[in-house]
């Protein structure tokens, strides 16, 4: 049975699809959003993060390291997390800290247990919810999706991708069938922007939302928006041509970019660049849409 | 009984009535029909010894019965005037009682008719003296007669509720069944005006909101199958509800019973309130409930005829009083650790009940100290554990059951029962006796209720998890750090904080929440009192608040007065993994088999419904969930926690933010703030 490395299994999940829906994040992208408010989610390994804030001094994780990571700065607890990376001692290490100063983030699963976790809130999901594959990008780890999805479908509960589409369609186009829905983001419509802040261009993720439409397949296009880069005039008539072309968009979700993500970049000790998120998304959805523009 | 004593405790009860009553206002209202209305009466007013008569003969905490509707007045003057023939002593002595308080009921109507017709004359407007008049005429009529119009059934209701209680509590019950043979009434003789009927109940909520809000006992009870299993839903079950809407204050507390043939448009109802996230209504779920009273050997007919009390507790409307006693489940574990003994770290707390504008008083634990049920050192595995616990607990229910059982045979011989209540019971009006003791209360309705058995599970869990599983430390250790409020020992704590706790679904803590609830209703079930009567058992508590300020520190690492799960829920705080998961967890517990009262209340962050979040779709599939789980009671709220604590800075621009506290709603700025923080410390 394939496994995929699991980041969470969030239940009662009301933004991720319609209804009351367990969303699965998959860990491991290949985009790497600037703004992106799961940066724990990018990398494919299980990885460390250290919340000093939570640290109490018990040192209780001293006794389990072996890489040396740990160092006094005065009373003040450090961790190098570079020295971390490929131990094998994570989970320990991570079950020594009492505070939870130290978490492990991902865990390898079979479609098995995933499905379990899923199963306890069957009662809740109703015609509408149901599951939501996240991430991460949740197409990554296609292989497990084959035989996951089918597992939920066949006990009749609505499947969900929650994608940035940036995959081959074949690897999209073989879970078709399991799918009911997709989320999906979309970044940039600027080609340049769209490199600029997530490292990749934006060439599959439109071909595919076009082949989705084909296939006539419920999408709901997400737009995580940002003061100013957003909001330019060409970058709305873009998104307005892509909606055209779209029948099948059921409903269009515009947000801000937020700094959410603060506290996880700094856990994870990376550098953190702030945002200034578009102050008003109904606005911007308007203009999407405002055919008089066309 | 003693005759003389028993002729003497009636006239004092008359006496205390007549001099509650003179307290009254006559209000006749500046608009709409309703007359009557009093401010909760000063205490200061009234004898003390008055007020402990009224409430020892009336706690309020049940539906009045309905006889003054359907004989009126006159009807039971006439019927308790003289002596009848099959009379004894005792049930003629309490016949009069009740006829000379319906006397002075009476009167009270009579000054309304009088003081209505004063300033009918007085009025130069025609429309106004229209509508005085109309009140005189109605006022007038009732003085003597039974109800004749929808209007007139709610008016002679009211001032019965008014007339109960000097401080404006009681519980409601089962209005929109009481009062429908007057709604069909007016239908039929097309005299059924529906605007008018709205207005009526909507003063009727205004009124209690004018009195007081808070713990005011007044539980509404709306629908429900009947014992041929048919929906009782009528047109003013509708009407209580949307009078409800359109106030959206505090009070009343509504309720509606949901079972197989709820109507799809009472169901819709509910939810279009419920997205509100007002916590109202409650709902009770019959096919959850009655199988279990009909289990305990309650008919079917009164079992169909539930309404709740003055919060969660279940009564038979028209066939029973109620009374309860709470069991402090995680005291006992208390007990266990220091066998016996209190925690020596506690001391003496000055609280509040509820409301911020309350006197403080010093709470003590009811349950009986001493009683050793093993010593640590001598405990080696888990189970000695839990064997010392479950003795502790088997010694402390026989305690509670020892004082049940002294009241119900108190309640057997020589308890006076409120003749103004015994007046509202038909079977009390045709055989004079008082209504413990054939005179209407059919059903038995002793409780002994023990909630957070939550709380208690994360105690026990933290002891498996953190002595026996994980060995951070022994359990003489855990002692000391209990006895010290975990002060120096704050890495054990914050472990013991991460044992699994109730409320996620962890299937081990949810089992022992479990199995202590068993033991609990297994011992409380067992007992009969010489007559055969029964205690019902309910996982449930109203005094959460109270047992957590007097509870020490306990091995699921909380602290001396830190917050206790109410009822089936989780220790504040503690659920992580949001509201599905809590409902999965109570679906383990024998809720069923806590019929005096099982209930859960499940609160969602009342910000969290954006980004295509749709609440009326997500409240249905929660409330789906929750049925199938075989929950009896379920109360939603929903609240913002940046709005609870903006309530608490600026509590001026927070008026309406209605909460739910336990069986009742209340203004949040006008609680205390430790009960504030447990509520905001629940969303989840």
């Amino acid at each position: 049975m394939k496994k995929a490395v699991i980041m969470d299994i969030q239940r009662y999940s009301i933004h991720d699809g319609p209804g009351i829906r367990t969303t699965v994040f998959f860990k491991g992208c290949n985009m790497a959003c600037r703004w992106c408010h799961n940066p724990e989610s990018q990398r494919a390994e299980p990885e460390m993060l250290f919340y000093k804030e939570r640290c109490i001094g018990c040192m209780a994780c001293l006794p389990v390291c072996e890489r040396g990571a740990h160092s006094m700065a005065g009373k003040i607890h450090q961790v190098d997390l570079s020295r971390c990376r490929d131990c094998k001692k994570k989970q320990e290490c991570s079950d020594a800290c009492p505070a939870q100063a130290l978490c492990l983030c991902g865990r390898e699963m079979d479609a098995q247990q995933v499905w379990k976790e899923v199963l306890a809130d069957r009662n809740f999901y109703g015609k509408e919810g149901g599951v939501t594959c996240s991430g991460g990008e949740a197409l990554l780890q296609d292989e497990f999706l084959r035989e996951f999805l089918p597992l939920c479908k066949e006990e009749g509960i609505s499947t969900c991708l929650d994608t940035a589409l940036h995959v081959d369609w074949e690897r999209i186009e073989k879970l078709l069938e399991w799918t009911d829905l997709f989320l999906v983001d979309l970044k940039f419509m600027n080609r340049e922007n769209h490199i600029r802040y997530t490292g990749v261009d934006n060439e599959k993720t439109i071909q595919n939302l076009y082949r989705l439409a084909e296939h006539n397949k419920p999408v709901i296009l997400r737009m995580p928006l940002l003061a100013r880069l957003h909001e330019t005039e060409e970058e709305v008539r873009a998104r307005r041509e892509l909606l055209k072309r779209l029948p099948n968009v059921v409903r269009t979700d515009c947000f801000a970019v937020s700094n959410h993500g603060a506290s996880k970049y700094e856990a994870l000790q990376r550098d953190f660049l702030p945002f200034t998120g578009i102050s008003d998304t109904q606005a911007y959805k308007e203009r999407c849409y405002d055919t008089d523009h066309i | 009984m003693d005759e003389k004593g028993w002729k003497r405790r009636i006239q004092e009860s008359v006496e205390a009535y007549k001099e509650i009553f003179d307290c009254y206002e006559t209000e006749i209202p500046e608009e709409g029909l309703l007359a009557g209305f009093h401010r909760p009466v000063l205490r200061s007013r009234v004898k003390s010894e008055t007020i402990r008569r009224l409430y020892e003969s009336d706690n309020m905490h049940y539906p009045m019965g309905d006889a003054f509707l359907k004989y009126g007045i006159g009807g039971i003057l006439e019927r308790t005037r003289e002596r009848q023939p099959q009379d004894t002593e005792e049930t003629a002595a309490y016949r009069r009682g009740v006829y000379e308080i319906y006397k002075e009921v009476q009167a009270f109507i009579v000054r309304h008719a009088k003081k209505a017709e004063e300033l009918a004359k007085e009025t130069e407007d025609k429309k106004e003296r229209m509508r005085l008049e109309r009140i005189a005429k109605s006022c007038g009529r009732l003085a003597a007669d039974a109800p004749k119009s929808f209007l007139e059934a709610l008016q002679l209701f009211w001032f019965f509720y008014l007339l109960r209680s000097p401080f404006g509590g009681g519980c409601i019950g089962r209005l929109d069944q009481k009062l429908y043979p007057w709604c069909r009434m007016d239908l039929e003789k097309g005299g059924w005006d529906e605007e008018e009927a709205l207005e009526g109940i909507m003063q009727f909520y205004r009124n209690l909101n004018r009195m007081n809000t808070g713990d005011t006992l007044r539980n509404l009870m709306l629908s429900g199958r009947n014992a041929a299993g048919e929906d009782e839903t009528n047109e003013l079950t509708y009407l209580f509800l949307e009078a409800y809407e359109r106030t959206q204050d505090a009070e009343p507390h509504v309720n509606v019973r949901i079972h197989e043939k709820t109507p799809k448009r009472l169901k819709e109802m509910c939810i279009r309130m419920l997205a509100q996230g007002k916590g109202q209504p409650t709902l009770y779920f019959d096919r959850n409930l009655i199988p279990a009273m009909e289990r305990a050997g309650i008919p079917r007919e009164a079992a169909c005829g539930y309404a709740n009390d003055g919060c969660t507790e279940t009564v038979y409307d028209g066939r029973g009083s109620i009374d309860f006693w709470q069991h402090e489940m995680v005291k006992t574990v208390e007990l266990t650790v220091f066998n016996g003994k209190e925690n020596p770290f506690i001391y003496p707390v000055k609280m509040k009940k509820s409301r911020r504008e309350a006197e403080e008083f010093e709470p003590h634990t009811g349950l009986a100290l001493g009683f050793c049920s093993g010593e640590l050192s001598q405990m080696y595995c888990f189970s000695d554990f839990l064997d010392a616990f479950f003795a502790q607990l088997a010694f402390q229910i026989t305690h509670w059951i020892t004082i049940i059982d002294q009241k119900i045979e108190a309640d057997e011989t020589d308890t006076l029962t409120s003749p103004l209540i015994g007046g509202t019971l038909e079977k009390c009006v045709k055989t004079g006796r008082d209504p413990l003791r054939g005179g209407g209360f059919d059903v038995d309705n002793y409780q002994l209720l023990s909630g957070t058995v939550t709380t208690a599970a994360d105690c026990l869990r933290a002891v498996e998890y953190g002595v026996f599983e994980k060995h951070y430390c022994t359990l003489t250790q855990l002692r000391d750090a209990m006895a010290a409020d975990f002060e120096g020992y704050e890495p054990l704590r914050r472990r013991l904080l991460l044992a699994p706790k109730y409320g996620n679904g962890d299937a081990r803590t949810d089992e022992l929440a479990a199995m202590i609830a068993e033991r609990f209703l297994q011992q409380v079930n067992a007992y009969r009192s010489r007559s055969g009567k029964r205690i019902r058992p309910g996982l449930y508590n109203i005094d959460f608040k109270i047992f957590a300020n007097l509870t020490g520190a306990t091995p699921d690492g909380r602290k001396f007065r830190d917050a206790i799960g109410e009822h089936c829920s989780p220790t504040p705080g503690a659920a992580k993994r949001g509201p599905t998961a809590v409902i999965e967890s109570a679906s383990r517990l024998p809720m069923q088999e806590g019929y005096a009262s099982s209930v859960l209340q499940s609160t969602l962050d009342g910000s969290s419904f954006v980004m295509g979040a749709q609440r009326e779709t997500i409240i249905a599939g929660l409330w789906e969930g929750a049925e199938k789980a075989r929950i009896p009671v379920w109360n939603l709220t929903m609240y913002s926690r940046e709005e609870l604590l903006d309530a608490q800075k600026n509590p001026g621009n927070h008026q309406d933010l209605i909460v739910r506290v336990w069986g009742f709603n209340a203004r949040f700025v006008e609680l205390d703030e430790e009960l504030q923080n447990h509520i905001i410390n629940r969303i989840s």
